[in-house]
């Protein structure tokens, strides 16, 4: 067991390693855009899969970011705040929304919760659109200032304006969002989650207040995506209401499927691998919508349980190889 | 202790509940029975919150708690089990418990997340508490193995024992005997009777009947969603009232 922890932990470090010494091996502008948004992506579908570790599936995760991002900006641009500062207040005040709405939300179960979640997305998509002397409407935000530079101990600066230095800040935060996440799962918090998915009713007669741990599950999950905008507007420095529609959210649920909601790590890989797999095939343009649904289908149809389910899946084949032979040897002897 | 008074519930139309009152007092062992379909199920999900009355007042330990969210009820202390066994499937035994003792001692969000050392001693006196519970109700030896790969007879337990975990003072069981052999049927009663000496009020639906008269002091007996006898066991048994709700009238027979 220990043993097995040791290589568990190993991994992990050698993994991280490798990912703080990616830049010097591509340091093409656009590995490092591709892995910057490969960061966004993991924390936006682990963010989403704590959500749905109650149960529900929250389709509001675009409008969250979309707020995120237009929160930051805006309290950057117009109130001259400090960048980290300005993302620190992006994050609280998505959770204080989603917190809010929560509980009416909560109300709602399965697709009834998921289709208020996802018109709240919209609702919130709508209001920045019409306001346009707050957020320049449909023509959007451009030269939004990047993350401030950071001293350290007055010897160097870290200037967030080199997109290698961007790519490390975000990396630093996927860390730290994937290790908060992981906590909640692992605490009695992320064990009543559970118990809410497996039985509703059960859970609030043994003295579970399920709404209120649906709501705190909600709220977690928006204040990610919440970061996640604001750290998409100060790497891309340009924002409009639609930079996060729909599509965008449904993507997000498509990482979260296909790499396997089932496990930790589901998420990170389906995020991962469907960031950079349709990248490679710019040729395919409009349709990458086709080609997301076309590997969602093959998911759900041929591994359920989604990408991490697959070395069981590959197990169990073998096994029934195995046992199959076996009665062959067998019948062969009668 | 927990005192039932009007408690009346319409489905659009349909009158489940009419005017049930009932009292169980404190180390009480009621029993509630009554034909298929006479709304006994419906009495519980009214008194634990789960629907909310018409009409009619709950009242336990004095506080008036119609109405009141489920959890809260639990935390109360008026906890139920459920007739369809349910369970945490994919989870152990020993977490289904550890689950139900989720709010003694009260968790905190970040305590919990931040895992310091006040929040390590709390889980540490969890899983004592989750043993003892396994031990009392003889499910010690499964702990490991998943609750939706047990036998029908243990799962049944294991609804009491997480039940139990959750510290009620009165408890709801709802048909706790159904479906198991006459074996397991006689270590079940043992339980309800052991649960009962420790000092826990019980409200028991039950439609095995000779348990039923076995167990309890006291019965009330509903049809059509009214209270039609309320009395010892013996007294019920003689009821003319009971005898045709449960076989019909003579010209029902003809």
């Amino acid at each position: 067991m220990n043993k097995l922890k040791l290589i568990k932990f190993s991994g992990w470090g050698i993994a991280i390693i490798f990912l703080f010494l990616v830049p010097t091996f591509f340091d093409s502008p656009y590995w490092i855009y591709l892995l910057i948004m490969c960061g966004m992506n993991v924390i936006l579908a682990s963010s989403l899969r704590t959500i749905n570790l109650t149960g529900q599936l929250s389709l509001a995760h675009g409008g969250m970011m979309t707020f995120g991002a237009y929160t930051t900006a805006l309290l950057v641009m117009k109130l001259g705040m400090s960048s980290w500062l300005a993302l620190l207040i992006t994050g609280v005040a998505t959770f204080i929304i989603a917190y809010i709405v929560g509980y009416l939300f909560m109300r709602l179960k399965g697709i009834y919760f998921s289709m208020v979640t996802l018109f709240f997305a919209l609702v919130i998509i709508l209001l920045i659109l019409q306001w346009d002397s707050l957020t320049e409407g449909a023509m959007g935000l451009i030269n939004i200032p990047t993350a401030d530079s950071i001293s350290v101990f007055g010897l160097f600066t870290i200037d967030f304006a080199v997109k290698t230095n961007f790519y490390y800040l975000t990396l630093v935060i996927v860390l730290i969002s994937l290790l908060v996440l992981y906590a909640f799962e692992h605490s009695r918090v992320g064990t009543a989650f559970r118990s809410i998915s497996q039985s509703d009713s059960l859970a609030e007669s043994i003295g579970i207040d399920t709404t209120k741990y649906k709501v705190i599950a909600f709220s977690v999950g928006c204040f990610f995506a919440g970061i996640t905008g604001g750290l998409y507007a100060q790497y891309y420095g340009t924002l409009t209401p639609e930079s996060f529609g729909f599509v965008y959210t449904i993507y997000v649920v498509v990482y979260m499927v296909v790499g396997g909601s089932g496990k930790f790590i589901g998420p990170i890989i389906g995020a991962l691998l469907l960031t950079i797999v349709p990248a490679q095939f710019t040729s395919l343009g409009k349709y990458n919508p086709f080609f997301f649904a076309a590997i969602l289908m093959l998911v759900i149809f041929f591994l359920p349980k989604g990408l991490v389910g697959l070395p069981d899946r590959i197990r169990t084949l073998i096994d029934n190889r195995k046992k199959n032979a076996g009665n062959k040897r067998i019948n062969k002897k009668i | 202790m927990l005192e039932i008074s009007e408690l009346t519930k319409k489905f659009s139309g349909l009158l489940a509940v009419d005017k049930f009152n009932l009292t169980v007092n404190k180390g009480e062992l009621v029993g509630l029975i009554g034909p298929n379909g006479a709304g006994k199920t419906t009495i519980f999900n009214l008194i634990t919150g789960f629907i909310r009355p018409t009409n009619g007042k709950v009242t336990f330990e004095g506080a008036n708690i119609t109405g009141r969210k489920p959890h809260t009820i639990a935390d109360k202390g008026i906890v139920r089990t459920f007739q369809a066994t349910s369970l945490f499937d994919d989870y152990s035994v020993f977490e289904n418990v550890m689950i139900a003792c989720h709010l003694h001692p009260k968790t905190r969000v970040l305590e919990a997340v931040l895992h310091i050392p006040s929040n390590r001693r709390k889980e540490k006196e969890v899983e004592k508490q989750v043993l003892d519970i396994l031990d009392f109700v003889n499910l010690k030896s499964v702990k490991d193995t998943m609750a939706g790969s047990l036998p029908h007879g243990y799962k049944r337990m294991l609804g009491i024992a997480m039940a139990l975990a959750s510290k009620p003072k009165v408890l709801l069981l709802d048909e706790p005997l159904s479906g198991m052999n006459t074996e397991e049927v006689s270590a079940a009663m043992k339980l309800i009777r052991s649960v009962w000496e420790n000092g826990t009020g019980i409200l028991l639906i039950e439609h095995n009947m000779k348990a039923a008269m076995n167990l309890c002091q006291r019965i009330a007996v509903i049809s059509f969603g009214k209270k039609i006898a309320e009395g010892s066991p013996a007294e019920i048994k003689q009821n003319p009232e009971v005898v045709e709700a449960y076989l019909g009238t003579q010209q029902h027979d003809a």
